[in-house]
């Protein structure tokens, strides 16, 4: 293994005593009772109100903007038209800017107004007032059509020119797919997923008050720091001039990254009108900003040898990316197959085709839940073509060292997450046996069960630093950048220090997610919250701990090595000459010179290893072939995201994850009527979400903890892995069951029925 | 985006006569019972502005469910919780029930009124077509008197109903079918529970000692546009003994007697193949329980 970095440096636990257990969140009652603030809740005196007017056409040249009436109503402070804001420009990851008001609007609900008033209502009102005359422009909703026309760019992490994709490349995929002769299979089919939405139970929100030549903003964000940074720039101010402080975030899932077109209408009113502004979206908003998961149109073309070796893998990934070039880092599929299975040969380009919905962003896992829809149904089909057990096929291509990086992985020789994720899925499941089960029954319905792999990165890594105070009295605070997007970090990092000071977990006060209090963190995307924040918090307790140890050792006059934390006390061992001795942990810092132990812990660079993280979900679904309707009567998921640090949190993400995934499978899609572009469910009644009648009649979880020593905590992410292989493995049942391939997502009642029809009318 | 509050007025009558009497203006104020259609509207700012009539605050409204006659009587403002809590309806008129549990969650069970889902004339709603295929009858009241009108005749089109603008519906009357009639009742949505439907089917068949039909009724949701009555397939099968010519006669005759809608839900050709499945699985179903036994 590579050499170990700083955080690295600390040995890995051996017994722990709160690391590992299932602790309840230690802000569950808060939040259960509703007393936890979010950032729509934030009240503050004299506070204005401002939303965004939306452009009701496709794409059009906007004629006039006429505020007459608008204005009148009472109350109004503002009306903003797009050349008042022309020269702010809200970026993406690569510094792809959009207007925050256009003056063009490229695709149906773009924000083309904005309206500050004394209350809710007058700036509704207002909004409802104003009228635009529209000259329309021709629109592309098709990903398909605007490639057919040569206007995209490439999809991913490099930008290209337009009408260039980005390509991934190694081995000659072509050459091994052409040559093969008679010993290589070849395999093609052309998947889709669909466009979705993040629908976080709380929209969008900022709440900016300007006091004293500097902002405060209250934000439902998953990053305090990204959204300072952005904002400084929108607002042409340093970053010293704002305190962004993150409220309880309702959910992210990857759209929360940063700040919002919405945050810079509130900080700039705020300062405007020297009050406090909340700016907070509408359900039916946030289907258009900010975005989603795109649409993609994947094509695979796989080459297995007769050994059931894969070969060579083609893919082409056609994304709906928006009308900008803003945002087309997501519109990629690519990276799941780049590195899951072995494979030399592997050739896969990515297409962003500009068109006129909105552009995307993140969405829990982007990318590698559209790609895993289509890997994962094509390692079914191969390995039923070849006769093969998909679990042993898969089996069969797991890789002994990265096959992109070629480094090795980091987890002990022999071992790999996924393979032992397979395992014990299978048995989890009783795969060998249920493989014989019967699959039609009297009532005409038939059962199928499926399988799906997955691979993630979150590692997790530098910046990320925290900051622990013990007081006199044995409680702490402990700082740290990180959000809490719901995954419970708070209390796995609180636990992570408890277990290093000997106290109990109760006795930590959490203080996350504000830009004056706490130090830079990434935002809480990627999965890598917990690996990145969780070895910054073990070595600031650990400072702590050695602080403790040698008052301890001081007062019990013996050495540091003879002395244990254990539940508030420091404690000497027994010993042949000496009883054991034991004071309380409060009694030492309080009679310590400072009275109080402060600790700061800094995240260290990772070894060149490869950091990946693993999962697997075994599903069993009864479909009725009479109406379409599938019920997934079980679910397994196994997952390997090295050391779980709070089985309960672990057990949540599996389940919310997956569930999440039954949602990508079976229901969300964004609608668009292609002759006006118009968005067709953006709300909750028609864009459906499973609900908990739609979960699996039972889940069963489980992990598999392969050592892990990257990082000092032994800990990989798990945030997103649950998402990826739910509904390739919800499509391989439904196969299983019926013999029709879902080659569209989601599988609705109606598609189902059509690809029945579609395979008798071929018998 | 959501409506303008201070557009809307409530009138609450203190009586049934107050009420009737209010309803002479013109335009009519539009009745509210639980709101939950209603308040949906408000909220998406469709709500037409004006003046609406609050039926919780009329005593005579607020009735329990009766027995009277072999018939079960709901007033108007009879909840879908009402209707599954009571264990006559349970077991003398299960479709109900069934039907109740379709309809939102609790919330909406708990608010939601009969006479609101009638009145309202979705072609989707859940509880019109049990209530359908029961043979149900509406009394309609105004100031002018009062009268019935057979659920089954109640609506022409869509959103076209017998009930004039003045009109209160203020009683709902279900005579309760033969012990031996088979009962069948299915929702196929997009999701379990919480979605409009996409294709239903109510129905219920009375056989004879000779195995023969002696009264049927089919009633389809969400495939035409208004509940409806499949009266010529109806017309096909009485009289004969279900079997496999019988039902496949059936299936042909819906197919031409149906002609489905095509929404943002489902399309026509989806509707009208799973309206088949549905029809083919109810005269199959050889006990009474087969309906229930479906349900999820
Ligand atoms: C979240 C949600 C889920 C839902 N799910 C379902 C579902 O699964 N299935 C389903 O069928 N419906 C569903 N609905 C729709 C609705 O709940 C039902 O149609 C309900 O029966 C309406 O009754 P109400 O008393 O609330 O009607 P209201 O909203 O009060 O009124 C509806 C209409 O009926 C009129 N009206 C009401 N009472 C009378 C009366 N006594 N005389 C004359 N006119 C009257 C009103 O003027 C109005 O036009 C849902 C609604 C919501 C909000």
């Amino acid at each position: 293994m590579g050499k170990p970095d700083k955080t690295t440096s600390l040995p890995a636990w051996s017994a722990t005593r709160v690391v590992g257990r299932p602790v309840p969140r230690i802000d569950a009652r808060q939040k259960v009772r509703g007393d936890a603030v979010y950032t729509a809740d934030v009240q503050l005196p004299n506070m204005a109100h401002a939303r965004f007017l939306r452009s009701e056409r496709t794409h059009a040249k906007i004629v006039s903007i006429d505020t007459a009436a608008a204005s009148a109503v009472p109350g109004v402070l503002a009306i903003v038209k797009p050349d008042e804001w022309k020269d702010v420009l809200l970026k993406d990851n690569l510094g792809r800017g959009i207007p925050i008001l256009a003056d063009e609007p490229k695709y149906a609900g773009e924000e083309i107004v904005a309206v500050c008033a004394e209350t809710e209502d007058a700036a509704r009102e207002a909004a409802a007032k104003i009228r635009v005359v529209y000259d329309d422009l021709p629109h592309v909703i098709d990903p398909e059509e605007a490639h057919q026309a040569g206007q995209f760019v490439g999809g991913g992490w490099r930008k290209t020119r337009l009408g260039e994709p980005a390509v991934y490349q190694r081995g000659d995929a072509r050459r091994a797919l052409t040559s093969g002769g008679r010993s290589v299979r070849i395999f093609e089919r052309t998947y889709r997923t669909a466009p979705m939405t993040h629908c976080s139970i709380e929209p969008h929100a900022a709440v900016a008050s300007f006091e004293n030549g500097r902002w405060t903003v209250w934000e439902s964000t998953q990053g305090v720091f990204a959204v300072r940074e952005s904002l400084a720039e929108m607002l042409g101010a340093s970053i010293n001039d704002i305190r962004v402080i993150g409220t309880y975030p309702g959910g992210g899932f990857g759209g929360k990254v940063s700040a919002g077109k919405y945050t810079f209408g509130a900080a700039y009113f705020s300062k405007k009108f020297a009050r406090p502004v909340r700016f907070v979206q509408d359900r039916n908003e946030e289907f258009v900003s900010p975005y989603g998961r795109p649409a993609s149109v994947q094509t695979l073309k796989v080459g297995v040898n007769t050994a059931g070796k894969l070969v060579a893998i083609e893919q082409k990934g056609i994304h709906a990316i928006g009308p900008y070039e803003f945002g087309a880092e997501w519109g990629h599929a690519e990276d799941l197959l780049t590195e899951i299975y072995e494979c030399p040969n592997v050739h896969a380009e990515s297409i962003a085709a500009l068109t006129n919905v909105p552009p995307p962003c993140a969405m829990r896992a982007p990318g590698y839940a559209q790609g895993a829809f289509a890997l994962e149904q094509m390692m079914d089909e191969i390995a039923a073509a070849l006769g093969m057990d998909p679990v042993e096929f898969r089996l069969k291509n797991i890789p002994d060292r990265d096959p992109d990086s070629k480094r090795p992985f980091a987890s002990p020789k022999g071992r790999h997450g996924l393979r032992e994720c397979l395992a014990a899925g299978a048995k989890n499941f009783n795969w060998e046996k249920r493989k014989r089960d019967r699959k039609t029954h009297e009532d005409g319905s038939k059962t199928g069960i499926g399988v799906a792999a997955t691979i993630w990165g979150g590692g997790g890594g530098p910046p990320a630093a925290a900051l622990l105070r013990v007081h006199a009295d044995a409680t702490a605070d402990l700082f740290t950048g990180a959000a809490d997007i719901g995954t419970g970090i708070r209390t796995a990092l609180a636990q992570i220090a408890a277990e290093e000071l000997g106290i109990a977990v109760e006795r930590i006060r959490v203080t996350n997610a504000d830009t004056d209090l706490t130090s830079y963190t990434l935002p809480s995307y990627g999965s890598l919250t917990l690996a990145s924040s969780g070895p910054a918090v073990r070595q600031a307790a650990h400072d702590c701990r050695t602080q403790i140890i040698s008052l301890a050792a001081q007062a019990l006059q013996t050495t540091e090595d003879q002395i244990a934390l254990v539940d508030g006390y420091a404690v000497r061992a027994a010993t042949e000459e000496q009883p054991e001795w034991i004071t309380p942990i409060a009694k030492l810092i309080s009679q310590s010179p400072a009275r109080e132990i402060v600790g700061n812990g800094e995240r260290g660079p990772n070894p060149k290893l490869a950091l990946k993280a693993y999962g697997v979900q075994f599903v069993a679904v009864t479909v009725d072939p009479e109406s379409g309707e599938v019920r997934v009567d079980e679910l397994v998921a196994v997952n390997d995201s090295g050391r779980v640090i709070n089985r309960m949190a672990f057990d949540s993400q599996l389940i919310g994850g997956a569930t999440m995934g039954l949602g990508m499978a079976f229901l969300e899609e964004r609608s668009y009527d292609p002759a006006s572009g118009k968005l067709l469910n953006a709300n909750l009644a028609d864009y459906k979400l499973p609900t908990i009648f739609d979960q699996p009649r039972e889940f069963k979880l489980d992990r598999v903890e392969v050592p892990y020593d990257a990082n000092s905590i032994g800990a990989k992410g798990l945030g997103e892995p649950p998402v990826i292989p739910t509904a390739p493995a919800v499509a391989n049942a439904v196969f299983d069951a019926v013999g029709a391939r879902i080659e569209r997502l989601p599988i609705s009642r109606k598609r189902l029925i059509d690809s029945l029809m579609k395979e008798q009318a071929k018998k | 985006m959501r409506s303008y509050l201070a557009e809307f007025s409530v009138i609450s009558p203190r009586s049934l006569d107050e009420a009737l009497w209010a309803l002479k203006q013109r335009p009519a104020p539009a009745p509210i019972a639980g709101g939950t259609d209603l308040m949906v509207l408000l909220n998406a700012g469709q709500l037409p502005p004006g003046a609406y009539l609050n039926l919780h605050s009329i005593p005579e409204l607020r009735r329990p469910i009766e027995f009277v006659n072999g018939e079960a009587c709901f007033g108007a403002l009879t909840t879908y919780a009402d209707a599954r809590r009571h264990p006559e309806i349970r077991k003398r008129l299960p479709m109900l029930c069934l039907a109740a549990r379709e309809i939102g969650a609790l919330q909406i069970q708990s608010r939601g009124t009969w006479a609101g889902n009638i009145v309202n004339a979705s072609p989707a709603a859940d509880g019109v077509p049990a209530l359908m295929a029961y043979d149900a009858a509406v009394e309609l009241s105004s100031a002018s008197g009062v009268r019935s009108v057979a659920l089954a005749d109640f609506y022409s089109g869509y959103k076209q109903t017998a009930r004039r603008p003045d009109e209160l519906v203020t009683a709902i009357r279900i005579p309760v079918p033969e012990k031996e009639a088979v009962q069948y009742y299915r929702k196929v949505g997009t999701r379990k529970f919480q979605a409009i439907s996409k294709v239903l089917l109510a129905g219920i068949m009375v056989l004879g000692k000779d195995r023969r039909i002696k009264k049927i009724r089919l009633v389809y949701a969400s495939v035409m546009p208004y509940t409806y009555r499949a009266r010529a397939v109806e017309a096909v099968l009485e009289g004969r003994v279900p079997d496999g010519a019988a039902i496949k006669a059936a299936v042909a005759a819906l197919r031409s007697e149906l002609k489905p809608i095509d929404d943002v839900r489902s399309t026509a050709a989806y509707r009208l193949r799973v309206a088949c499945n549905l029809l083919e699985e109810f005269l199959s179903a050889s006990s009474p329980s087969r309906g229930e036994a479906r349900r999820g």
